[in-house]
């Protein structure tokens, strides 16, 4: 394509240059055209409720047909002096820091596993197989399983003569923890998912190579899988630090639909929730809104630290 | 500015069209199949044939009031629509729903009687707005309860409690006969509430409970009534062996199917108990309950929710709405709440179903009708579910003293409430 525009611009001398700039503007207007539908939707269904939602912090409003009142930054002020917003936050930033640490471990481990392992695409739609299935299910069941007088994990325990490692598991104490051991659990696949499509792309040799040279599987990961698959790593941090931060159907559904556990199990997108949209008495939507934007700074703020701290130069192979 | 007017704009309700004063349209918290959903559809099918008002139904399960929140900002929304009395009052007192006094007012068919006629004075005395308007019709009845199994109760050579004490005291009994005292699904933390906001209620009455929970200061939880209700409170817990084993951390519905095995004695919950554990019950379960016991020097009282209409503010046919009303608590109407649905109506001349017979006594013998949960779950909903169950949980599961639950009581209220003007 490129050859034959430049001999059609050699051929046609001064009036093809005049043409070029023609070609490139009709060539936008085309881009535009086939842009517009989705910048419409776009818009539609997601910038506007954002600048709606950023509006609506500014003001006093329960989303009930009343008339908004202007508080100006009020919302904001009040959300950052709320004792349980704050813990909410806590809770976000434990499934964000922890489960994340533990995830991102685990993928590696795994990725490296199953690299040289026969059956990895089995294994693998084994391991993506609880990301497919909705968070409620999956919460409830882990409710269920954990459930001290009844569940399956306290009840096997019994049955093998371990009685004495039974546990109240959806205690206070407890309650959280295994809230984010089964998050750990449905997003491990996802991630190994994803990394093994990166380490994919690895060309053997280079492992070839390294097992000539007697390397390690430690020293195979740290110089060559882990430079190599840099850029998905970077990719795999964005998506979770999206993805945790957002954490809301599997707290929601853990100790049952409709019935949701103690405030302090709560993350902010739960916290967020309920304040805008009240299991029972007034919702504060001006209020939920201006949570929202904070989590929104939030979270991009943090998106733009991880893309600046995983900057590398890109390896090409 | 722009963006949040739109938001509000509101549809004029306008005058009635030929369409709108032959239609009603109604959201019901039922979802398709429960037996009050047959019902009711049963009424607004013979309704639209009695009357010729067609009634326009959609039942849209129980986040309705949710839906019509939201549907509250247009000018689509229904005329009709039903739910809990908690859920009702909210919205009557955000100007959702009207005052429906003049339906009150109204002659229920085929009776000669007013609704305000049909129904007791005492139970309908707690359904009013801030306004002091009615907020509800209630037509079905849920009573929260100290549930037993009758059969169990006199194994363990004990009688009915009517006494704080006395309960102790069939606690032990419990206990020497090898089961818990009382079940719990600790994780849901209104049930766990449930003991503490009875006790409070029997040492300091129905309203304490609302006024403590608005208070900004936290200074009214200092009351000593309130303090002896917490320590109440511990002596159950800690009572050895009293509470079923691993209750903090039980997932609905497993410790109420636990009762229902005869693992524990007795089971604090609405008078949907005996629906909800039937299929689990031990053989010769026989379902039994009394009030919530007294406390020496004390206040008795019924903690009722109701299930009932309300008119939208904006409804545009507020008179179709309310004859709907009027038809629906007619006796042989709303008979089917208790012979099809197993429930208890809000009229006491329909008898209630068998075994609900001991709830609808405990009804009539009550000297004063309470809200559910003193009312304060619902009119300060964000402070209830993120101070007082917090801190009711860890009383409940014995993780703090009397006086050092108070004490965090009046600290974390102040802070919440310095946060939420």
């Amino acid at each position: 394509m490129t050859i034959s525009i430049r001999r059609a611009s050699v051929l046609a001398g001064g009036e093809a240059k005049a043409a070029a700039p023609a070609r490139k503007a009709g060539s936008r207007r085309a881009v535009l055209l086939f842009l517009l539908p989705a910048f419409v939707v776009y818009t539609g269904v997601y910038v506007a409720p954002a600048i709606a939602s950023v509006v609506l912090s500014l003001f006093r409003y329960s989303g009930t047909g009343d008339r908004p009142t202007w508080i100006g930054l009020r919302n904001f002020r009040e959300a950052v002096h709320d004792a349980a917003f704050r813990s909410s936050f806590e809770n976000t930033f434990k499934v964000l820091f922890f489960v994340g640490i533990a995830v991102f471990v685990a993928s590696f481990v795994l990725t490296m596993t199953m690299r040289e392992m026969r059956a990895r695409g089995f294994v693998r739609a084994v391991l993506f197989f609880p990301y497919l299935v909705s968070p409620v299910i999956i919460a409830i069941v882990w409710g269920f399983m954990l459930d001290p007088t009844r569940g399956l994990v306290n009840t096997s325990l019994r049955q093998a003569g371990l009685g004495g490692l039974t546990q109240v598991w959806l205690g206070p104490e407890l309650i959280f923890p295994m809230m984010m051991t089964g998050m750990g659990w449905m997003f491990t696949g996802f991630f190994v998912t994803i990394l093994l499509a990166g380490v994919d792309r690895i060309p053997p040799y280079y492992y070839e190579s390294a097992d000539l040279a007697g390397a390690t599987r430690w020293q195979k990961f740290r110089l060559i899988t882990l430079p190599l698959s840099w850029d998905v790593v970077g990719i795999m941090a964005v998506l979770w630090v999206i993805n945790a931060m957002k954490t809301f159907e599997f707290i929601y559904a853990f100790t049952g639909v409709g019935t949701p556990p103690s405030a302090t199990n709560w993350t902010a997108a739960l916290y967020v929730y309920y304040t805008g949209f009240a299991g029972s008495g007034q919702p504060e939507l001006g209020r939920a809104c201006a949570m929202a934007v904070i989590m929104l700074v939030i979270i991009g703020v943090l998106v733009l630290l991880i893309q600046r701290l995983m900057r590398r130069e890109r390896i090409e192979f | 500015m722009l963006l949040a007017g739109a938001l509000t704009a509101c549809g004029s309700s306008g005058t009635l069209g030929t369409e709108d004063a032959h239609t009603i349209t109604y959201w019901s918290t039922w979802n398709k199949g429960e037996p009050q959903q047959k019902i009711l559809q049963q009424a607004v099918d013979s309704f639209t044939k009695d009357t010729g008002i067609k009634v326009r139904v959609q039942f849209a399960g129980r986040q309705v009031m949710k839906k019509v929140q939201t549907a509250n900002n247009t000018s689509n929304v229904p005329d009709l629509v039903d739910d809990s009395s908690e859920n009702l009052i909210a919205a009557a007192d955000s100007g959702v729903l009207r005052g429906l006094d003049s339906v009150y007012a109204q002659t229920v068919p085929g009776e000669g009687r007013t609704i305000a006629q049909v129904l007791p004075a005492s139970s309908t005395a707690s359904l009013k707005d801030k306004a002091g308007q009615y907020a509800l019709v209630p037509y079905e009845t849920l009573v929260t309860s100290l549930w037993f199994n009758d059969a169990m109760m006199r194994k363990i050579g004990a009688t009915p409690p009517t006494t704080f004490d006395q309960l102790l005291s069939t606690c032990q009994k419990a206990v020497a006969h090898g089961i818990a005292c009382a079940a719990d699904d600790g994780t849901i933390p209104d049930y766990n509430a449930y003991w503490l906001s009875e006790l409070t209620m029997r040492h300091l009455g129905p309203d304490w409970l609302l006024k403590a929970t608005g208070d900004r200061t936290g200074q009214m939880w200092k009351d000593p009534g309130f303090l002896a209700a917490a320590t109440d409170l511990q002596r159950l817990v800690k009572g050895k062996g009293f509470m079923l084993s691993g209750y903090q951390g039980s997932k609905l519905p497993a410790g109420q199917q636990e009762w229902a095995k005869n693992k524990a004695l007795y089971l604090l919950m609405g008078s949907w108990a005996p629906a909800d554990t039937k299929p689990y019950a031990a053989s010769g379960f026989q379902y039994d309950s009394v009030t919530f016991p007294s406390v020496p020097g004390g206040q008795m009282s019924v903690d009722d929710q109701s299930l009932g209409f309300g008119i939208l503010a904006k409804a545009k046919n507020p008179t179709g709405a309310a004859k709907f009303i009027a038809y629906f608590m007619n006796k042989s109407r709303l008979s089917g709440i208790s012979t099809q649905a197993n429930n208890i109506t809000s009229r006491p001349d329909i008898k209630a179903p068998a075994v609900l017979t001991s709830v609808q006594k405990q009804l009539a013998a009550a000297p004063a009708i309470a809200r559910y949960l003193g009312g304060a779950a619902s009119e300060h909903a964000g402070y209830w579910t993120n101070v007082f169950d917090v801190n009711d949980d860890k009383l409940f599961f014995g993780e703090t003293t009397p006086a050092g639950f108070v004490d965090r009581l009046v600290s974390a209220s102040r802070s919440y409430w310095a946060s939420h003007s």
